[in-house]
């Protein structure tokens, strides 16, 4: 009887590995996964690397400083003999284009949400959401091409002096762009809100409106705040559209019917151009690049800790 | 609600209010829908014209009626095969490893947990950043072997002779007969071919010469002025011009390469703007979201799962392998498809990696020029001619129609493997 117990436990288990075999076969996966796994600290740290060096070796070039790239106004790095790096009409020129899609895809995404979670049939959300994936996943060069091709001369019908690269177009098409990511991450947020909450205020009377702009919204504000921080993140960062669309003129100026460079565009104009490699211009790229990092790094950290902060009050 | 500020307002207002508020909502709602129904109807209206066999068929070309799509077309393919084959196993390892094996000793959890932090912060970086970070460590390697920008390197031939000597130098001649090689330092020489018994072609990385004066110089590109004189582009990017009598010794480095450039094994360090830089590049850019994808896609396994698996004697990463892996698999693939589709639209690090290149070929080898489909698209934009944009029209739209396949792909394996996990 017992032998016979035996045997079909055998038959149960029908390889048997030395446990010492499976130890050191475990702990080399294990290695293996977290070489995979740091290998996004690398990652981090070789941007980080990469970046402070090239931008220490433009800082110690001949006529380059670190007060008068950040202190002076003019930006003329390719143009006559004498170039000069004052990064403000970059940083201007990508606020001015960043300003503008905000002006699109922070409201514009917010209601959106607020109608998909509050007030759409289930249904209606359900084909809504497929389409926002679809205008998320659209390639940003394909977006460039709709600012310069269709929403500039459609600018100039309404306003004659809106030149042909202008910030407002690119701004725009970054807005429709960020719309997507606004729109699911806030509501995210709004659904995060409690059930209670609704219904308590639907038992005190409220409407819908009532309930939605003066419980959800506020409850979840903190979500949206990080929706907004990674979409503004999002449009500073945004290459391919200011590329075709803005123009290349980096000069001081709030004028969105204007040509303006951001510093993005001005890093795919040198990349573009036969700027001399290792030369000041070329290496002037990386200063730009390394700021536009730690901008657009800082601006992510944020919104990610104010998400986190909020998931983990209703969780 | 409303008495809550002091005022009351009469109900009829407040419903008033609703109905107005719903109307707003549902129109701003709607601006998103008509946006991409506008986009997509503008690219249509613009691109179908060109769209056909040919276009896909046949190379760029300096006139709009003959350019096509096929080298940026394949150019995607293989960027996106590189990209993916190391992209993949990369993040879904990496996934496993922050969501499965949290370390216990202190140290190492600490490091665990700020991995799993930084990876949103990653997917926050611009990618065009991550297209500086491909161009200083994959195309350039830090310098550390020379500039991979190819035209500055001469191409030499080396043969052997029947006996037993070597020649190498500039190919200046060829013939059926003889072909003639030139020498920094011995000069011009001709070889019979019937001599030769085998020959190849290298690629010179830098050029080391010493001077009767005692000077030493070294550079990575050498050449003869009319005057037979040689000329050296030195280290330190200055042109030297010296008279080949004076030179005492010369030697040369080569590029560290595998094979032939036309064989399909073909290797060389530094990469270059090549293939296999631009694929490495675009796996910086999808590596975060293909994590955040798949810890969702393992989070989503029920613990009951592990827990089970555990509690029957299984090691950790049995349970892994067994039983949540297998559970996880549709939403790691859903995850994977929609990260490599948001690789095949990337333009901007391409741009950066490999330049704005007129392509006429299809790469043969990891080590070949590439474009790419927003590559090309990006080019015919930016032209001011008519004809061009609505060559760019057409682009887009059969980059839409990939992209569409791959989000349809997704959503019917999500759809196919939907049973619930309880």
């Amino acid at each position: 009887m017992t032998r016979h117990a035996i045997h079909v436990g055998a038959a149960l288990v029908p390889r048997r590995r030395s446990r010492a075999r499976t130890r050191v076969v475990e702990g080399l996966i294990v290695v293996v996964l977290a070489g995979c796994g740091f290998f996004s600290i690398l990652v981090t740290f070789a941007i980080i690397g990469v970046l402070l060096e090239e931008a220490r070796a433009f800082f110690t070039m001949p006529g380059v400083s670190v007060g008068e790239f950040f202190l002076t106004t003019t930006w003329s790095p390719m143009l006559g003999a004498e170039k000069h790096f004052g990064v403000w009409p970059l940083v201007l020129g990508t606020g001015l284009v960043t300003m503008v899609s905000a002006m699109v895809s922070l409201p514009l995404g917010l209601i959106t949400a607020v109608f998909l979670s509050e007030y759409a049939h289930p249904a209606l959300r359900a084909a809504f959401k497929p389409a926002l994936e679809l205008l998320a996943g659209i390639p940003t060069v394909v977006y460039g091409f709709f600012a310069l091709t269709v929403i500039t001369p459609f600018l100039q019908r309404i306003d004659p002096s809106v030149e042909n690269y202008n910030a407002a177009s690119a701004g725009l098409a970054i807005g429709f762009m960020c719309l997507p990511i606004v729109c699911s991450l806030s509501e995210d947020a709004l659904q995060a809100v409690p059930r209670g909450l609704r219904e308590g205020a639907y038992a005190l009377g409220g409407t819908r409106f009532d309930v939605a702009l003066k419980v959800v919204v506020p409850a979840s504000l903190s979500g949206i705040t990080a929706a907004y921080l990674l979409a503004i993140a999002r449009a500073i960062g945004e290459t391919m559209i200011v590329a075709l669309a803005a123009g290349s003129l980096a000069h001081l100026t709030l004028d969105p019917r204007q040509p303006a460079q951001t510093m993005t565009g001005y890093i795919v104009q040198i990349f573009l151009g036969d700027a001399e490699a290792l030369g000041v211009e070329y290496r002037s790229s990386y200063a730009v690049a390394a700021l536009l990092f730690i901008l657009t790094f800082v601006i992510t950290i944020l919104g990610n800790r104010v998400m986190h902060r909020y998931r983990e009050v209703y969780e | 609600m409303s008495g809550s500020n002091g005022r009351s307002r009469s109900p009829r207002l407040r419903r008033w209010r609703d109905r107005a508020f719903l109307i707003l909502c549902a129109s701003i709602a709607g601006v998103s829908m008509f946006v991409l129904a506008w986009l997509i109807g503008e690219m249509v209206s613009q691109g179908v014209a060109h769209l056909d066999r040919d276009f896909l068929t046949s190379y760029p070309s300096r006139r709009a009626a003959s350019a096509g799509f096929k080298s940026a077309l394949w150019g995607s393919v293989w960027l996106v095969c590189v990209c993916a084959a190391v992209a993949l196993p990369l993040g879904v390892a990496a996934a496993v490893f922050l969501e499965e094996f949290a370390p216990q000793r202190r140290t190492w959890r600490a490091m665990h947990s700020f991995a799993g932090l930084n990876i949103s912060n990653l997917a926050g970086v611009p990618s065009i950043v991550y297209g500086i970070i491909g161009l200083t460590v994959f195309v350039r390697m830090f310098g550390l072997f020379g500039s991979p920008n190819l035209s500055m390197y001469d191409q030499w031939e080396r043969v052997r002779l029947q006996d037993g000597t070597h020649a190498a130098g500039r190919l200046v001649e060829q013939s059926d007969q003889s072909l003639v090689l030139e020498h920094p330092r011995d000069g011009v020489r001709s070889i019979v071919s019937a001599a030769i018994t085998s020959r190849d072609s290298i690629h010179i990385r830098r050029h080391k010469l010493e001077l009767s004066s005692g000077r030493r110089l070294a550079g990575p590109h050498i050449g003869r002025t009319s005057e037979g004189l040689l000329e050296l582009d030195t280290d330190d990017r200055e042109r030297v011009v010296i008279d080949p009598a004076e030179v005492v010794s010369y030697e040369y480095s080569r590029v560290l390469t595998i094979g032939h450039p036309d064989s399909f094994f073909y290797f060389r360090l530094p990469l270059g703007g090549s293939v296999l830089a631009g694929g490495l590049t675009l796996m910086l850019v999808i590596l975060p979201i293909i994590i955040i994808a798949c810890r969702e896609a393992l989070r989503a396994v029920p613990s009951s799962l592990r827990e089970g698996s555990l509690a029957l004697g299984a090691t950790r990463w049995q349970s892994v392998r067994r039983m949540v892996l297998p559970a996880a698999i549709p939403g790691i693939m859903t995850g994977c498809i929609l990260a490599v589709s948001r690789a095949i639209g990337e333009a901007a690090p391409l741009l950066v990696v490999g330049g704005l290149l007129v392509v006429f070929a299809v790469p043969q080898n990891l080590m070949d020029d590439f474009s790419a489909m927003p590559l090309q698209i990006f080019n015919w934009a930016g032209r001011p001619q008519e004809d061009f944009h609505r060559l760019a029209a057409s682009g887009i739209l059969v980059l839409l129609m990939v992209l569409v396949a791959f989000n349809m792909l997704a959503i019917v394996i999500r759809q196919w493997f939907h049973k619930p996990l309880t």
